[in-house]
């Protein structure tokens, strides 16, 4: 089989069948439509990465401040945690004491 | 193509890449070439008309981007065109169309008028179309569109030797078939 398909044309390519394909004002337009379908796709791309950005900081906000009320609780246990350590290293309970 | 035309044409280049509207000059100059050039690989006016557009479309949306690299504004026009073909038998998977006209075939071979018949034409057709479509584009860009190498090797996006060697190893093949002389050898 083939790979391509030639074909004969017995006369010679002229403009007249490219005549009615032939309007500058047509291409024009489309160029101008999408060259402003791109001017909105890039703002709103920019709109959307903007928009993921503060949302990204606001969540880092939110997980730094229940991080910090965290921080405020964790001194008390962590403190009876050392105490009780300490007592263990001296091989007395806290109760004897 | 003159020192003079080119830098007239660069000068429309420029101010086309502020006004939209100067572009209708190399659109109109550029039509008829383009549209030939496609139609030579689709053999369907309704089709040349929609990938001519389309050609026309990615060229004014990338005008900006336009730099001078050694070739004619053309070439760069054709590597489009070139790409919109290549695009539209890739996505529709069927036969690569070659529509040549017969004067063409001629041209390109030395041949007495009386030792040509119909049988001759049909079988160099048949034997050209068993031709990989990369060596069909080369001899088509360089027998058809009167192109040279080094603005083959841009539209195809390949190297001027890459260029040359499937020209020759196509037309050596025609040689050794039909046993005709080729009239270009350069």
């Amino acid at each position: 089989m083939s790979k391509n398909e030639i074909r004969l044309r017995r006369e010679k390519l002229t403009s007249q069948g490219s005549e009615r394909f032939r309007d500058f004002s047509v291409i024009k337009k489309r160029h101008e439509r999408e060259i402003r379908m791109k001017k909105i796709i890039r703002i709103f791309t920019i709109a959307a990465a903007i928009l993921v950005a503060i949302i990204l900081f606001l969540a880092m906000q939110i997980i730094l401040e229940l991080r910090s009320k965290k921080n405020v609780k964790e001194p008390v246990k962590k403190e009876s945690f050392e105490k009780r350590s300490t007592l263990d290293q001296v091989g007395k309970s806290p109760e004897k004491t | 193509m003159t020192d003079e035309e080119i830098r007239k044409e660069h000068e429309i280049i420029e101010r086309s890449k502020k006004d939209a509207n100067a572009f209708s000059e190399l659109y109109e100059k550029y039509f008829d070439r383009i549209f030939n050039f496609i139609h030579r690989q689709t053999d369907d006016e309704d089709l040349t008309g929609d990938l001519c557009s389309q050609t026309f479309i990615i060229v004014m949306n990338s005008l900006p981007k336009y730099e001078f690299r050694g070739v004619p504004f053309s070439a760069w026009l054709y590597k489009i065109a070139s790409n919109e073909v290549r695009k539209h038998y890739r996505k529709n998977k069927t036969k690569q169309v070659f529509s040549i006209e017969e004067l063409k075939i001629r041209e390109l071979v030395d041949q007495n008028d009386e030792e040509w018949d119909e049988e001759l034409i049909q079988r160099m057709l048949t034997f050209m179309s068993d031709l990989p479509t990369d060596m069909l584009q080369v001899l088509e860009l360089r027998f058809f569109e009167d192109k040279d190498f080094k603005e083959i090797a841009f539209i195809l996006d390949i190297s001027e030797s890459g260029a040359k060697m499937r020209t020759y190893r196509a037309l050596d093949k025609l040689r050794k078939n039909f046993d005709l002389k080729i009239r270009y050898n350069e």
